[in-house]
């Protein structure tokens, strides 16, 4: 038998206006659950993925994406950092280590405001750079004047009262969006040199930060200097014991939770795409039960049980194919227009981002896409067992 | 079997059921048809007519016997071959047309062609040709449901043909035609018969349509038997 009359067949006991309503609307329905279901999968990766990723760069924006430190929270110092900057030099994938200072403050900007910050100095950053909110709370702009107090120039007098001499003056560069509302609303960046200055570090650190060839995988990276630096310490090679990490794994337990939440609404939705799948599996089974006496005529003409086979898995293929990717094209749409037109507002001060952004799983979307399809089949072939045990006789004399 | 036989069958024993509720339908029928033979079976409803032509057809196992068409032995064929051997060599006719509803009439007599593997045109053609064979020419592109009852049974007759087959098995063609009608696809049976040298098997009720064929036989508590006097019940 040719596969175009194969697939002409198939589509002619699916669609035909001789079919009955109640199988045309079984059909109909049966493609919708699919796509119902594809969708909801689909649309759920993509906005928690979305989420999960809008989080990540955020954090990733400022903050490199490797993260040295002494264990212990002791400082570093230079010493440590050209240690650091001679192992990472060895790993692949890394592509410079830089100094960072990173300290909470108190600033102050137009009279009458004042506010808790974190100040921050990195590598060769030489600019002065406010976190929009914050700069909003102080009322400042680029030009204004802001000073900063730290704690590490409190001293207590006699009368108990602080006294603060480390207050530094300094001029706004700009005003920045730094991707995530925590950060936009505390964080101030300042050359690292000034960062030591005001909180008395001298040549000191607060930690190091290790940047990566685009295609590297941090967590690779990380273990791989981390490891480096321990066989150096262990190997007497330097005093100070230094560790790595990538930056994200200090945000673990977040992005662990955000792991969980979306396994387990994958699995409730992917309920919904087996009960979809039921639903076709008794579509199909109605379309053979009412095709039984042509499949009998057809076997009369000469129709191979292997032919009626693949019938069966065509007619599961169209139905299961055809809901598949309509849920798909939705699913895009979905995500585009969400995205374009209807933006999904978050409270910043909650979900540390603004708005929710889809970014459609190309890779998820195809894997539930062809699980589906070949479930469809799975189904299918299953539906063809009985016009196949059956006879052409009997089947020529069902009525 | 002779030379120029199409059909040889040989102690077909027929039944539904089994163990203790077995209903024996065919006890030990042999039949043997010759090419251009048209021959006639005929007895009493539920006598097995239709069970006959199904095990004759290599539709329905017969409990024992054998059935050759064309020299080769369906039963002992594998499936695809057994379905193969239906395609090429035997032609069906039901009571009803049963005529597949998705389908116009050419492309329901064009069917055969397409699942024997024929491309397409060739198929289109052929069943053009008969359909205009049958007189149906005006009515090739209409669905089943839009034709009469006689018009259904001239195109299942054209499918059984087209793939000019060696053999057609007709089980009671005219049985659920007026006297019009049955006259006419009677008739047109015949006439194909003779034209193109085939063998028909043909079970039915009509004296008139058992009568105008080389041979009748009656089927009787199972058994066939040569039927002389033309009787029926």
């Amino acid at each position: 038998m040719r596969k175009t009359f194969a697939l002409q067949l198939s589509l002619r006991q699916i669609w035909s206006r001789a079919n009955s309503t109640v199988v045309r609307l079984v059909s109909v329905l049966s493609m919708a659950g699919i796509a119902i279901g594809v969708a909801s999968l689909v649309i759920l990766q993509a906005f928690m993925g979305g989420f999960t990723e809008a989080i990540a760069q955020g954090l990733s924006r400022i903050n490199p994406p490797l993260h040295v430190f002494v264990p212990g929270g002791e400082a570093m110092d230079d010493f440590d950092l050209g240690a650091v900057q001679a192992v990472a030099a060895t790993v692949d994938g890394i592509t410079g280590i830089v100094g960072i200072v990173e300290r909470p403050a108190i600033v102050s900007g137009a009279p009458g405001t004042v506010s808790g910050a974190v100040v921050r100095g990195a590598g060769d950053n030489g600019s002065v750079v406010l976190g929009r909110d914050l700069a909003l709370e102080l009322g400042v702009g680029p030009g204004d004047e802001i000073r900063i107090a730290s704690a590490a120039g409190a001293e207590i007098s006699g009368t108990g009262r602080v006294m603060v001499d480390t207050i530094a003056a300094l001029t706004v560069d700009s005003v920045g969006d730094f991707g995530l509302a925590e950060y936009n609303g505390s964080l101030v960046q300042v050359p690292l040199e000034t960062a030591r200055g005001i909180f008395r570090m001298g040549s000191g650190l607060t930690a190091a930060g290790g940047y990566i060839s685009p295609g590297t995988d941090p967590v690779r990276a990380a273990e791989e200097l981390d490891a480096r630096l321990y066989d150096d310490y262990s190997g007497g090679g330097w005093p100070t014991y230094m560790s790595c990490l990538p930056f994200l794994a200090f945000h673990g337990n977040l992005f662990r939770a955000l792991g969980l939440e979306r396994t387990a609404m994958t699995i409730v939705l992917a309920m919904i795409t087996v009960v979809a799948l039921l639903n076709l599996s008794s579509a199909l089974s109605m379309i053979a039960m009412e095709h039984r006496r042509d499949t009998g005529v057809l076997r009369a003409m000469g129709l191979r049980p292997w032919d009626v086979f693949t019938v069966s898995v065509l007619r599961g293929l169209i139905l299961g194919g055809t809901g598949a990717l309509g849920g798909l094209v939705f699913s895009l749409a979905a995500v585009e227009a969400v995205n374009r037109f209807f933006p999904v507002r978050l409270d910043g001060e909650v979900y540390w981002i603004d708005v929710l952004p889809g970014v459609f799983p190309a890779g998820a979307a195809a894997v539930v896409t062809l699980a589906t399809v070949m479930v469809c089949v799975a189904v299918a072939a299953l539906s063809s067992v009985q016009p196949l045990k059956c006879s052409p006789s009997e089947a020529l004399r069902y009525e | 079997m002779s030379k120029t036989a199409v059909l040889d069958a040989r102690e077909l024993w027929c039944s539904y059921g089994s163990g203790e509720t077995a209903i024996s339908v065919i006890r030990g029928a042999s039949i043997t048809v010759s090419r251009g033979e048209v021959v006639a079976v005929t007895g009493p409803s539920g006598s097995g007519k239709s069970t006959l032509l199904h095990a004759l057809g290599f539709l329905d196992r017969p409990r024992g016997g054998t059935v050759t068409v064309c020299g080769q032995k369906g039963w002992s064929l594998g499936s695809s071959a057994r379905a193969a051997l239906r395609n090429r060599s035997i032609g069906f006719v039901f009571q009803f047309h049963h005529l597949l509803e998705e389908f116009t009439l050419l492309e329901n007599v064009a069917m055969p062609c397409l699942i024997s593997g024929m491309g397409a045109k060739e198929a289109r053609k052929k069943a053009e040709n008969l359909l205009q064979r049958v007189g149906l020419s005006h009515r090739m592109t209409h669905f089943p449901s839009r034709v009469s009852g006689g018009e259904g049974q001239r195109a299942a007759l054209a499918r059984a043909l087209v793939m000019e087959p060696d053999m057609v098995l007709a089980d009671e063609p005219t049985g659920n035609l007026d006297g019009g009608n049955s006259t006419q696809v009677q008739d047109l049976m015949l006439e194909l018969a003779a034209e193109g040298g085939r063998s028909f098997v043909i079970a039915t009720h009509s004296l008139e349509l058992a009568s105008a064929a080389h041979r009748r036989l009656r089927l009787e508590s199972g058994v066939l038997l040569e039927d002389c006097d033309g009787n029926d019940s």
